[in-house]
């Protein structure tokens, strides 16, 4: 009776126009507008490969969870004898928390195999504000992990968050570096595996590019030009993580300064050796430790230390005004930071062939001033090398950590090309 | 498992209570006859004590309104990165319009020579809203969740609805022309509305990793069913002079709904949902002063205790967890009101009227659809004789909502920002005496 009288009284009360705008068709048209992206989702289909490495210690793990919900923890792994199969025992803490003083939030069991993979299964109960809700979060959370170097491990979680609203987590991602003094930030390392096509890579239209953080395209359709040559660089791998000072003269005309920031990992090939793999974020120079980054990007590393890294629709501010750019970087590893030369265009303010252009990047504690002298091409930074010692030494990616708030994209290997 | 979306009622309550004035009121029952004093069919809903007149009658009303609402979102009172400009912040509009009809009828039986039983029974919908912002459909594609504006984040779409079947009973003694009334409503409440929605109440478009995290709520179908009360008084010393008092019932309606959910690109989650629809008491006091023999001047004054809403919780049906607290701070509202009635001939009355209305919700809780700020209006009427047993009533209210502007708004997301409001109302009646 009272749905039918429901029903007569919404027939009279006809909004002009309006009778097939509901609250339901509007909610369905956005369904349906983003259907695509739901069904092209990235669901990590397992982890990657992985060998066993003595994993006890502290770690950060930075994870990104289905529907983007970020997440830092910081996970104590013990009681392992570093030979496998072995027990580990799992203590986790928030990212905010002290694990010298403040009691686990969950404690695990967990066992590793041959192949250095595990599963950490965990009841979290996360703080209303650590989520910006009005209530305690609860989440159960299965963390299928996979050992990629010494010092990281990566995987997919899945699970559900059960409080207050049940949310399937299929589809998260997570990585781990080792903290041991507790000083990484979310933001500071990546959210995923290095070999993980998640996260970045979703294209919902042909016709739209796809976009990455800050709504930045991640590639805007605009062909990857020749790579320069760099053979005359002598190059040689090295860990490259930490934070730098980049210094180019786009073209020779327009000058560039921007804070990079590197975090550099092993891990084993498929057919013996070791593969390396960076991921890295740019900022400005005089950018506080937090701010969102302008990009995100990763690239491999070759056996020789060289890289590329492609930043396509890069958009910037400068003195000049806006800058938008496409800019291609061909990479060498010196003994302190990089080198390389540019190719690509500057389309805004003013057009630039970049082709020609070099680069080099320093070692910098962002917050400081700049290194004097500050190389701005391979000759410069190799010169400055043979001339002395390191200038300013103190710049490894921990200490200068920039602290991230939830707002604070990480390096995400979406951003661009590793090339 | 089903469990309900902490956002779910967050929407009713931002989007869908907020949609009209004092909030969500639009009667207009017998347009500028309005008010505690009337002895008209509608007095079923002003008065009952209005029923107690002698004879049959019964009455249509069909009201027609429309609304034009902006809000203009500016980025940098939002915090909106300049990448997000175009989407999240820019001005919003809002044109609805609607019909709404009433039906009432009643008879009052004379008992002996000093008294009259006046009994009558109709449907209201005294309180309802139709919200829907307008759409951008030249938002960019790559920000599907865009097309639906800015304001998005507080509300989308929003249809509300409060039907009340009543019926009454009024009873007068002629001697001392003094009348009461009571009347039970039976109100069936009905809510459904969408609003853009992150879990971390973020406007945040993507996720770090470049996928879509912009996310919905939609609850439909929300219901509920109260009874409340009608009260009222009305003496009448002489032909010339009246007045009278009533009291509207207020109520807690515990709405409940289901909720579909959907963050980014996680699967859809389906959730029953409850939140507290609270509606104040209304007091109105009204007289009938017969100035002259062509002119009776009718002021009104309403009050109403809106500080009942001071917050709202939405909580989980399933574990009865606190999903979404919303501070609302809500201010009790006075109207005050005058009509002037010029009688022309015996057949036609024209009617004139205007107030001023304070509006029930602080700028640090307003929101889009919101439009409770301080108002005025302004209405012109007339009533005509249309035969012996047919009488025609119409009036047309111009309603404007002085602009708010918002720089310390509590919402999450912000609502910074400025707003405008006005509403215009047609009302037709027709008056039938048996």
């Amino acid at each position: 009776m009272r749905r039918a009288l429901l029903l007569l009284m919404a027939l009279l009360v006809a909004t002009t126009g309006c009778s097939d705008d509901t609250p339901r068709s509007d909610y369905d048209d956005f369904r349906e507008r983003t259907r695509e992206r739901r069904e092209n989702a990235c669901i990590p289909t397992g982890p990657p490969e992985s060998r066993y490495s003595d994993v006890n210690g502290r770690w950060f793990v930075y994870a990104l969870l289905a529907t983007g919900i970020e997440l830092g923890l910081r996970v104590e792994l013990s009681g392992g004898n570093g030979t496998p199969p072995e027990e580990l025992a799992a203590r986790f803490w928030l990212d905010r928390h002290d694990p010298d003083t403040d009691p686990p939030i969950a404690e695990v069991v967990t066992q590793v195999d041959e192949q250095g993979q595990f599963v950490l299964e965990a009841d979290l109960t996360l703080p209303a504000d650590l989520l910006g809700g009005d209530t305690d979060v609860e989440a159960s959370v299965v963390m299928d992990v996979a050992t990629i170097a010494d010092d990281a491990w990566c995987g997919s979680a899945t699970g559900n968050v059960t409080v207050p609203i049940v949310i399937d987590l299929a589809g998260s991602t997570f990585y781990a570096t080792r903290d041991p003094d507790d000083r990484l930030q979310k933001g500071d390392v990546p959210f995923k595996c290095p070999s993980d096509d998640c996260g970045g890579t979703t294209e919902p239209d042909a016709e739209a590019p796809p976009v990455g953080d800050g709504g930045l395209p991640l590639d805007g359709g605009t062909p990857r030009p020749p790579s320069p040559d760099l053979s005359d660089v002598p190059s040689v791998r090295r860990d490259l993580t930490g934070h730098y000072l980049f210094h180019a003269r786009l073209a020779g005309a327009v000058a560039l300064r921007l804070w990079l920031s590197i975090l550099y990992a092993e891990a084993p090939a498929p057919n013996g050796g070791v593969t390396a793999f960076l991921e890295g974020s740019l900022r400005r120079e005089a950018d506080a430790p937090g701010t969102p980054p302008l990009i995100n990007f990763t690239a491999d590393v070759g056996p020789d230390g060289t890289f590329e890294i492609w930043l396509p629709g890069l958009s910037l501010e400068s003195p000049l005004g806006q800058v938008n750019a496409d800019i291609l970087l061909t990479s060498a590893t010196l003994e302190r930071g990089f080198c390389g030369r540019a190719n690509g265009a500057v389309r805004t303010p003013i057009m630039l062939d970049l082709a020609g252009t070099e680069f080099a990047v320093t070692p910098w504690t962002p917050g400081t001033e700049a290194p004097d002298p500050l190389p701005r091409s391979c000759a410069e930074a190799i010169a400055l090398i043979e001339a002395g010692p390191d200038p300013d030494a103190g710049a490894p990616l921990p200490d200068a950590a920039p602290t991230s708030d939830a707002g604070a994209p990480p390096p995400d290997a979406g951003a661009a090309d590793g090339g | 498992m089903r469990a309900t979306s902490w956002a779910v009622a967050a929407a009713i309550v931002s989007g869908a209570v907020t949609a009209q004035a004092n909030p969500f009121f639009i009667g207009r029952y017998g347009g500028l006859r309005e008010g505690p004093t009337d002895t008209g069919p509608f007095s079923l809903y002003w008065n009952p004590a209005g029923l107690a007149v002698p004879g049959g009658r019964i009455g249509l009303h069909v009201q027609g309104l429309m609304r034009h609402a902006t809000y203009d979102r500016p980025a940098g009172a939002n915090d909106v990165p300049p990448e997000f400009e175009r989407v999240n912040a820019g001005k919003a509009t809002a044109s609805s319009g609607g019909v709404v009809p009433a039906i009432t009828g009643g008879y009052g039986f004379e008992i002996a020579d000093d008294y009259v039983l006046g009994v009558g029974a109709g449907f209201f919908i005294a309180r309802a809203g139709v919200v829907a912002w307008d759409e951008d459909l030249a938002a960019p594609e790559e920000h599907p969740g865009a097309v639906d504006g800015p304001q998005r984040w507080a509300a989308i779409n929003t249809s509300l609805l409060i039907l009340s079947p009543t019926v009454g009973v009024g009873f007068a003694h002629r001697p001392t022309g003094l009348s009461v009334g009571l009347a039970p409503v039976f109100n069936v409440v009905s809510l459904s509305t969408v609003r853009a929605r992150n879990p971390d109440r973020s406007e945040r478009l993507f996720d770090q990793g470049g996928t879509l995290a912009e996310g919905r709520i939609l609850l439909d179908g929300g219901e509920d069913f109260g009874v409340t009360l009608t009260a009222g008084m009305r003496w009448q010393p002489d032909d010339d002079l009246a007045f009278a008092f009533s009291w509207v019932g207020g109520r807690e309606y515990d709405v409940r709904g289901t909720g579909y959910v959907t963050f980014g690109v996680a699967p859809e989650t389906t959730a029953d949902a409850r939140i507290p629809l609270q509606v104040p008491h209304t007091f109105r006091l009204g007289a009938d002063v017969a100035a002259t023999d062509w002119l009776v001047v009718r002021p009104l004054a309403e009050y109403s205790n809106w500080s009942v809403m001071d917050r709202q919780v939405v909580t989980n049906v399933d574990n009865g967890e606190a999903l979404i607290i919303i501070e609302r701070d809500f201010q009790d509202t006075l109207a005050a009101k005058v009509r002037f009635d010029f009688v022309l001939n015996d057949r036609w009355v024209l009617q004139l009227g205007g107030g001023y209305e304070t509006g029930a919700t602080p700028p640090q809780t307003h929101e889009p659809g919101l439009a409770e700020g301080d108002s005025w209006h302004a209405a012109a009427g007339f009533t005509v004789d249309l035969t012996e047993q047919l009488k025609l009533t119409a009036s047309y209210w111009w309603h404007q909502f002085h602009e708010v502007e918002v720089t310390d708004s509590i919402q999450e997301p912000s609502v910074n920002g400025t707003y405008t409001d006005r509403r215009q109302y047609l009302t037709v009646d027709l008056e039938v005496s048996l």
